[in-house]
């Protein structure tokens, strides 16, 4: 078994995982649990492959699949935060929406179901770095990604930085915990709320970009649960960027675990269901002895202890 | 007291009445048109939705010509992809007075037998549809597509062209069909190589194209230097993987030209001419050879599937003669070739 | 009770709230109409069709009836588990877990005769539903663990179990092409299914509205510290409620088991978790208004079976409108909802 393949292809089947991660994790900085990162990836896919036929290029691709992906965001924002719809419910109907439309744009745009295959000059192309490639172990793994897979090894810390060091991502920060106080505070909620949401959509759009796009090709339905991943990714990390990185990472090693355990036989039902056991566990785990040690706290003494997370 | 809840509901029934009476109005514009002519109403009902693999693209298309070129057939494509409209689709079509419904698997099959009782001047033809006492249903015919023969010959193909004798292959699901197609591809590979070491892999889904590319890289990455797919949308992942790795690819159901483009290394395809199936079965049941009761095999010999390898593919000629061989044989009915995985 | 009445019947909302549901609708067909005209289609014959198609004959009243009891079933576990604050989501995991007790019992007692067969099996429905069901639960009332994520991720564990046991069990049906199934013994008529589950809606409706239990379980929903001060066990209550929602759940899949489908299919279940979410919430105040709710959906979706046998319009657009009917109907609940609360102050 080929250590350095499986883990080159652990950061490609990340990296789509990751960038909805970062996205949904503005979402949830805000407060708004947005449930359907699946269905707005899904729309960034299609939505980057009719790009890049329009307008005969892989940027023009990533491009609209990127403002395709937003708009579809933003109405989802409004539809929260104005019309007050239950976030999950919206985002339910969202996925319904967005494989429903998608699949039933197929035929007017392209004149193909199910899948459309672009030409593969419009592919989005691993890149070889020649010096990259020589560094010893981490060469070979690093290397032959797409531009977008290096994005999203090193957005989540970008956004660290954004989150813990600038102001805005403070002020983001203040409305997921109480937007009353936020708002008390001077801070413009509704419009904070909507960058947030607009950022969801920006890095959905991304990631269904590279999905599609490095393969040139569209699929009915291709983002296949990977949303649903990443967000189970985010609720683990309280959606902490650099540990969501590390999660999605590992999501990328179980699914490429689970491709090469594939070929040798075995079935992949039982390798699938790993990684969401796992994702299960450490859901549960982290909470469960959170709860039981603050009971205990509280049962031993009346210090007035306040280092609750 | 309770005025507010009664008006609320008698808003939400009057919807709904509203909706009942256009419904009831019964303005149907197919009475008058049943009769008249002589054209026969085919139905042709699919279990996956009529995008979801090539070869139902294929047969869509395929039957769409047809229909132009032919006035005296008119075919109607439906789709019934959740279990629960099976019946209903196949009871509907009937009510409306199709002459020919054809239903595609085994898990219509409960639905159509169920329905042909019902209509028994209806001629159903089932695809595959795997019927235990077939003969009892006399307006049932059961047909099927071959798809050993031209797995076998891949089969030969990739062992012809396998350097390093290792080979994958990368099926949909680990079901009866798909492994009925790997069996022959495992029995062409062992009549050309028979210490040829080949892989199994089983992605479980049509329409993930990123697992299948994913497939692809582990297969070569094990040293598999001819790898092929059977998988639907899946399997063009399979096919991006190949041009990337300048590995050898085998096709199903479609020749994969732009993933190519670049780069040549598909063999050769396993086309099935479903569409060719189906029309025969059509202008069968049309011409009063419909078979009820029985089962009907089309293979190579009714120009049903051919593996079709492009003049300008990679294949060399001492490959193409052994396809050339087998091909003979098969139709001197020399070699069987058996539905049985020779493993996993 | 009578006050809280009379209190809403002053509210000037009344006229908004009455046709809430109503207006929902109406917008969500519109706007996928605009959908089908757009990409080339006829929306008024769409619609006629589908109108047609549910209504117009007996066979397709007979489909719509049995496409909306499931649904109903699905809709009261989500509205009894959101009563008391429990965001059902794993109703898929809790059917596939009923689906596959259910063929268990079919293979370890498949010889018995028929009723007590099917009692059986109705127990080991109700059983694995409810367990399912409230896994999540105390995972949230006692550790205070997200429920969305838990179910989700139970969801699709169970699927591909379920997966796992159609393909490789003994007891699949191997040797058939695609079909993946396991053959379920009991049978009985649409009709006994249909009669069973008015029974079952007319329970449900009176115990809620007019019992002690029912009483107990609004009290919850509204205020859990109130409802403990009055002297309510809470955490029993919510964890006997979300079993209960399981257990409806369980219910449904022995309906489509024993009337409909005689089989236990891979993706037999579809969207129903949604549908019923999305009746639940359009009769969220009334059980009558969930029966409708459930109506309107049942009937999109026998329409849709006659909409593709008659028409070109593909099937596609039936998920479209059936997105925006829940997108639609959940906002006026949730403006009603926050209207009311902000006036009397209750956030």
């Amino acid at each position: 078994m080929d250590y350095l393949q499986l883990l080159n292809s652990t950061l490609r089947l990340a990296a789509p995982i990751t960038l909805i991660a970062m996205g949904g994790l503005f979402a949830l900085k805000v407060d708004v649990f947005n449930l359907g990162l699946e269905g707005f990836a899904l729309i960034g896919c299609f939505a980057s492959v009719v790009g890049a036929y329009y307008t005969g290029s892989v940027i023009g691709g990533i491009t609209i699949g990127v403002l395709a992906t937003i708009i579809m965001t933003l109405i989802y924002a409004v539809f929260v935060m104005e019309l007050k719809v239950n976030a999950v419910i919206c985002a339910v109907a969202f996925l319904t929406l967005s494989s429903g439309i998608t699949r039933y744009l197929m035929l007017p745009i392209f004149n193909m179901s199910g899948k459309y295959i672009l030409s593969s000059d419009l592919a989005l192309r691993p890149i070889n770095i020649s010096w990259l490639g020589n560094i010893p172990i981490l060469g070979p793994i690093l290397n032959n990604q797409t531009i977008l897979v290096y994005l999203s090894l090193l957005l989540p810390f970008v956004i660290y930085i954004l989150l813990y060091k600038t102001n805005i991502g403070l002020s983001m920060r203040a409305i997921g915990q109480s937007s009353e106080s936020a708002r008390s505070a001077g801070i413009n909620v509704r419009g904070i709320k909507y960058f947030a949401l607009l950022l969801n959509g920006l890095f959905c759009g991304l990631a269904g970009a590279q999905l599609a796009l490095s393969l040139n090709m569209f699929n009915v339905d291709m983002t296949a649960g990977r949303g649903f991943t990443a967000l189970a990714a985010l609720i683990l990390t309280a959606s902490q960027p650099i540990l969501t990185l590390l999660i999605c990472l590992l999501f990328g090693l179980a699914n490429a675990i689970s491709n090469y355990l594939s070929t040798e036989g075995y079935p992949s039902q039982i390798l699938g269901m790993l990684p969401y056991g796992l994702a299960l566990i450490a859901a549960i785990l982290p909470q469960v002895i959170r709860t039981i040690s603050k009971a205990m706290n509280r049962a031993k003494a009346k210090n007035l202890n306040t280092n609750n997370l | 007291m309770f005025n507010k809840k009664i008006l609320k509901i008698t808003a939400l029934v009057i919807s709904l009445t509203l909706i009942m009476l256009t419904g009831c109005s019964n303005t149907n514009k197919n009475n008058g048109s049943d009769e008249t002519g002589d054209v026969t109403k085919v139905a042709f009902v699919s279990d996956q939705p009529l995008d979801a693999s090539e070869w139902l693209v294929n047969l869509v298309q395929g039957i769409n010509e047809y229909q132009k070129s032919n006035d005296n057939v008119e075919v109607k494509l439906v789709e019934a992809t959740q279990a629960s409209e099976y019946e209903p689709k196949i009871r509907a079509l009937a009510q409306q007075g199709y002459d020919v419904i054809i239903t595609t698997y085994a898990s219509t099959a409960e639905a159509t037998i169920a329905v042909a009782n019902d209509y028994p001047n209806i001629k159903f033809g089932s695809l595959d549809g795997t019927i235990d006492n077939l003969e009892g249903y006399s307006n049932i015919e059961e047909f099927g597509l071959n798809r050993t023969e031209t797995a076998y010959l891949a089969g030969v193909v990739a062992a012809s062209m396998s350097e390093t004798g290792v080979v994958g292959i990368v099926g949909g699901m680990d079901e009866p069909v798909i492994n009925s197609i790997i069996a022959g591809w495992q029995q062409g590979l062992i009549s050309v190589n028979e210490d040829i070491v080949d892989y199994v892999s089983y992605a479980g889904t049509w329409t993930d194209p990123t697992t299948g590319k994913d497939l692809g890289l582990a297969l070569a990455d094990k040293g598999a230097d001819v790898i092929a797919a059977a998988a639907g949308g899946t399997g063009a992942g399979t096919a991006q993987a190949a041009a990337e790795t300048s590995t050898y690819f085998v096709a199903w159901d479609t020749h994969y030209d732009e993933v190519f483009k670049n780069n040549k290394v598909e063999l050769g395809s396993a086309l099935n001419y479903f569409d060719v199936m189906v029309i025969q079965f059509i202008e069968d049941a049309i011409s009063g050879n419909f078979k009820g009761g029985q089962r009907i095999e089309y293979g190579m010999d009714k120009g049903v599937c051919a593996f079709d390898i492009y003049e300008d593919a990679p294949v060399s000629d001492e490959a193409r003669q052994n396809v050339e061989e087998a091909l003979e044989k098969i139709k001197n009915g020399e070699i069987t070739i058996s539905t049985e995985l020779l493993h996993k | 009770m009578i006050q809280t009445y009379k209190a809403k019947l002053h509210d000037k909302n009344q006229l908004f709230q009455l046709l809430g549901p109503v207006f929902s609708i109406i917008i969500a067909f519109i706007v996928a109409g605009l959908v089908v005209w757009a990409t080339g289609g006829d929306p008024i014959e769409a619609y006629t069709v589908l109108a047609k198609g549910a209504f117009g004959s007996l066979s397709g009243i007979k489909n719509t009836i049995r496409y909306t009891i499931p649904i109903i079933m699905l809709g009261i576990s989500f509205a009894i588990c959101s009563k008391c604050g429990y965001f059902n989501i794993g109703q898929e995991g809790q059917m596939y877990a009923a689906a596959i007790a259910v063929a268990a019992v079919q293979r370890i007692f498949g010889d018995l005769p028929m009723v007590p067969l099917m009692f059986i099996m109705i127990i080991a429905a109700i059983l694995a539903g409810g367990i399912i069901c409230i896994i999540p639960a105390i995972f949230k009332f006692l550790f205070n663990v997200n429920e969305v994520i838990t179910a989700m991720l139970i969801n699709y564990i169970i699927l591909l179990f379920t997966n796992y046991l159609l393909l490789y069990s003994p007891i699949a049906e191997v040797g058939k092409s695609t079909a993946m199934s396991i053959r379920i013994s009991p049978v009985i008529s649409g009709s006994l299914l249909l009669i069973v589950s008015i029974i079952i809606i007319l329970v449900y409706g009176l115990i809620m509205k007019r019992t002690t239990p029912g009483y107990r379980l609004k009290i919850v929903g509204y205020n859990q510290r109130f409802a403990k001060a009055s002297g309510i066990n809470t955490i029993r209550l919510i964890l006997i409620v979300a079993f209960l929602g399981g257990a409806f759940s369980g219910i449904s899949v022995a309906g489509e088991m024993f009337g409909v489908y005689h089989k236990v299919y891979n993706g037999f279940v579809e969207n129903l978790g949604f549908y019923g979410m999305t009746a639940a919430l359009i009769g969220s105040k009334s059980t009558l208004g969930l029966v409708l709710g459930a109506l309107i959906l049942g009937s999109l979706q026998s329409g849709a079976v006659t909409l593709s046998v008659m028409t070109d319009v593909p099937s596609e657009l039936v998920l479209v409108v059936q997105g925006f009917v829940m997108l639609f109907a959940t906002i006026n609940i949730m403006q009603y909802f926050t209207k009311t609360l902000d006036k009397k102050g209750v956030e």
